[in-house]
């Protein structure tokens, strides 16, 4: 039984060795948290270079090789490393079991080795970078992988597979404790939207990262071995290695966007005083997007030699997983409708998502039609699209996650005015840079070249102009959010006035959460007609 | 519990039966069919060992969504894939010689 | 037996176990995604070149391949005894019967050890000394596939034969293992089988009627 005393998770016990072998699902997600705040802004310092090296169009900041290299490691280390960790590994195992009125995960001795994973994988794929890094980008195709790449193929790729078994053995947790752990009363549609969103999201964890290791494990034995598993000099085929990759690797986009949307569907109703409109269509579509995102992914592969017929079916699907992503927007949307907006930080993060999101899904329509993509597959039209949705979709949904928890992970509240800035900014900085990559990609630009026809030049000067501001915007967190944990205010249990179980507790929570379990009476998201919040059990 | 080891031995006799015919049936002139018997009773033999051995047979339906999910997705993986590689057609250009053809030979 | 306590997140045993099981079987459905990713390479050549395909399997061992299906089918009934003999408090027959379960895993790899030399010897073996001349590329493609499933599957027999190998030594102990732990293990050990049961026709029966 926990006093009233001040105890919680991070004062319980503060010794080094207390943080290395904890199994509190709240300090591993701090561990995670440092963790991928340290490989973004590795990949971010690439991203950097290759927007100072594509400020002219005859280069000269790097060679080509280098440059090679250097997108590779931006993209192995935001995919790998940063984006797909990112929400659920840090606001996931933190609030997982509080929204569910739990006291930790099914198996928190597994949570911990999924971070000694990651940080095992992570390390080796560091080491293969600071040796000289792969120039193959973060695809690897065949053959240039496996017989002509001369950089570390086999080190980076060893430290993805380490990596992958900490998203699986994530994903695996999640889903137990989901079906298992749940508070009495607590019935299915009755969770959080965030919790159905971080179930579909380890349904994929589960079910596509093994492909993807096996995947990685015949690259490395083909560059390893010299045999030709995809050689067609043996009578096999590099296609093979690209269905493979993007059966893993489709679904992966998703892992990266659904804890993000969960995260929207989160703040919308809180910060609108209104309910989810929609709840079981926002539920559903969540594990909508998660089951046809299996079945698309040969869009990535329309100009490769896969056959026109596989191609057809597809295209047609990946027109179809779009549409449970719009229903969720139209569904924010009407939650907005005749609600009592704030413009707190968390909020202006969201309505950042839902446009950008939008932008970038619909540009995703274009690259599914087989005659557009045709021409602006490889281009920049691809990097912007992407873009949109893994930043200014997944990393500003995580921002607003960020923000929106702030006061419950830490116990203190961040200076509201700093934030709000932050996020306008990050918004101007954002569309500036990856804007104009859209008319790149279409005038003819690809993607990958460190130089490029003077007529371009303007586009990527705006652009590098863009990427500056979203370096302020991405650099302004640290010090604000890091000033708040010495000097801000105090946080109440429930600052924004939200309906979830984890306001429930204290900010910061005490070790194990509850006392007791709570007893749910209600859905997630009651307000009543003036905006009053009608929490989802009494105090546990 | 006589009951269940009798259950656990006569699977048993069951799956060496299943795996004598399917040795045997390989020898056999089925042309298209080979494989597909041959899958067939691997597939067989599989249920046993999850319905039996493996106790799917009582567990809760929870359980056996986890035990088909496995090899449901599989069958996606393998099905698209497959699409890709039964439907692929020649399509090389007029001037470019036929696929296994001799080094100088054309169209 | 007294009951063990559940561990402080779970309000019952029977709520713990069953969270046991849904994450085993979890993690079964990754082992088949793990291993069907190496079919799906397997389908696409062999639906692409069969003729090649059916030629090189019969360089296989179908009696040493059917052997060992025997062998770890045998396995499996031995596994289930002991989980019945666990449930029933019968640890000494629990014990026997896992240990037979391990000793029948060993003989597997013994033979496996024997059959990989065997094509060690006759030049089948890609990356060490394959003859391509002789045997021709798909071939070399499809012992690939060979020693990789077969390599992987023997790689996850020897984990299971640790773990069988020690409930079998805890469960003539003083302090013997939890029936969960038994059961669970026990998931694996069957999955392997599984594994292996799909493997055989797919390397053992092809072309074999020609």
């Amino acid at each position: 039984m926990h006093g009233a005393g001040t105890e919680n998770y991070l004062n319980a016990e503060t010794s080094l060795r207390s943080w290395l072998l904890t199994t509190d699902h709240k300090r591993i997600a701090l561990l995670y948290f440092a963790s991928i705040t340290f490989f973004f802004f590795v990949g971010g310092l690439a991203a950097g270079l290759i927007r100072l090296q594509l400020i002219t169009p005859y280069g000269g900041l790097v060679g080509a090789d280098t440059y090679n290299r250097l997108f590779t490691m931006h993209g192995i280390i935001m995919v790998w490393f940063f984006l797909i960790p990112s929400i659920p590994t840090t606001l996931g195992n933190f609030m997982v079991p509080m929204m569910i009125g739990a006291r930790d995960l099914a198996f928190p001795r597994l949570n911990l080795t999924s971070w000694y994973l990651y940080i095992a994988g992570g390390l080796i794929t560091l080491s293969a970078l600071l040796l000289g890094g792969v120039d193959t980008g973060w695809t690897f195709y065949e053959p240039l992988s496996t017989a002509y790449a001369n950089g570390y193929v086999v080190l980076a790729v060893l430290g993805i597979f380490i990596a992958g078994f900490s998203s699986v053995l994530t994903g695996l947790n999640f889903i137990v404790t989901i079906h298992k752990l749940r508070a009495p009363g607590l019935i299915w549609y009755r969770l959080p939207v965030f919790i159905w969103s971080t179930y579909a999201t380890s349904l994929i964890l589960v079910l596509a990262t093994p492909v993807l290791a096996m995947t990685l494990l015949m690259l490395a034995a083909e560059r390893l071995l010299h045999v030709g598993i995809f050689d067609p000099a043996l009578g096999g085929d590099p296609l093979l290695f690209q269905h493979m990759f993007w059966f893993y690797s489709h679904p992966a986009v998703y892992i990266m966007i659904l804890p993000s949307m969960g995260v929207i569907s989160e703040i919308v109703p809180c910060f609108s005083r209104k309910n989810l409109f929609g709840y079981k269509f926002v539920v559903w579509c969540s594990i909508a997007i998660a089951a046809i995102g299996f079945l698309v992914w040969g869009h990535h592969m329309f100009v490769s030699g896969q056959s026109l017929y596989a191609s057809l079916v597809f295209s047609f699907l990946s027109y179809a997983v779009a549409v449970p992503s719009a229903i969720k927007v139209f569904n924010w949307i009407a939650t907005m409708h005749k609600g009592w907006i704030r413009f707190d930080a968390p909020m202006l993060y969201a309505f950042g998502f839902i446009g950008l999101f939008t932008v970038g899904g619909l540009t995703g329509l274009f690259l599914a039609a087989l005659a557009v993509d045709v021409h602006v597959t490889d281009t920049y039209f691809v990097v912007a699209h992407f873009h949109y949705i893994m930043v200014g979709g997944a990393v500003m949904g995580y921002f607003g996650g960020l923000h929106y928890w702030w006061p419950k992970i830490t116990g203190r509240l961040y200076p509201e005015y700093w934030a709000r800035f932050t996020a306008i900014l990050t918004f101007f900085g954002f569309n500036l840079t990856f804007f104009p990559q859209f008319i790149l990609g279409t005038l003819g630009m690809p993607r990958r070249y460190q130089v490029y026809p003077p007529e371009f030049q303007i586009w990527h000067v705006l652009s590098s102009a863009g990427a500056s501001i979203l370096a302020v915007g991405y650099a302004l967190p640290i010090f604000y959010l890091g000033w708040s944990i010495v000097r801000g205010k105090r946080a109440p249990a429930d600052p924004w006035r939200a309906t979830g179980l984890e306001w429930l507790t204290r900010s910061p929570p005490p070790p194990h959460n509850f006392a007791a379990a709570p007893e749910v009476l209600r859905g997630p998201y009651c307000y009543d007609e003036e905006g009053n919040a009608l929490p989802q059990a009494a105090h546990g | 519990m006589s009951a269940a080891l009798k259950r656990i031995w006569l699977c048993w006799a069951a799956l060496l039966l299943l795996l004598a015919t399917t040795t045997g049936a390989a020898f056999l002139p089925l042309g298209r069919f080979n494989p597909f018997v041959a899958l067939a009773i691997a597939g067989a033999k599989a249920l046993i060992v999850l319905i039996v051995f493996m106790e799917l047979r009582r567990s809760s339906g929870l359980v056996r969504a986890f035990a088909a999910a496995g090899f449901f997705w599989l069958a996606i993986l393998l099905t698209l894939t497959s699409a890709d590689y039964l439907t692929r057609r020649d399509t090389s250009a007029s001037w470019q010689p036929e696929p296994g053809a001799q080094p100088g030979e054309t169209r | 037996m007294a009951e063990q306590a559940p561990t402080f997140q779970y309000a019952t045993r029977a709520q713990q176990d069953d969270a046991s099981a849904l994450g085993m079987w979890t993690f079964l459905a990754t082992e088949v995604l793990f291993f069907g990713a190496l079919l799906a390479g397997y389908s696409a050549y062999r639906i692409t070149h069969p003729a090649e395909f059916a030629e090189a399997a019969r360089h296989t061992r179908i009696v040493l391949g059917a052997a060992n299906t025997a062998i770890l089918l045998t396995s499996s009934a031995f596994m289930a005894m002991a989980v019945e003999m666990t449930g029933a408090g019968r640890r000494r027959a629990a014990a026997f019967c896992l240990a037979i379960t391990a000793a029948l895993g060993i003989g597997f790899m013994l033979i496996k050890g024997w059959e990989y030399s065997l094509e060690y010897g006759e030049q089948l073996v890609p990356g060490l000394d394959f003859d391509v001349d002789r045997y021709g590329g798909i071939a070399e493609l499809f012992f690939l596939f060979y020693f990789f499933a077969t390599g992987v599957h023997a790689l996850h027999l020897t984990i299971g034969i640790a773990m069988v190998g020690g409930l079998a030594i805890r469960s003539a102990s003083a302090d013997p293992p939890k029936a969960i732990s038994v059961r669970m293990i026990g998931l694996y050990w069957h999955f392997v089988d599984v594994v292996w049961i799909f493997l055989f026709p797919l390397i053992y029966l092809v072309g074999r009627n020609a």
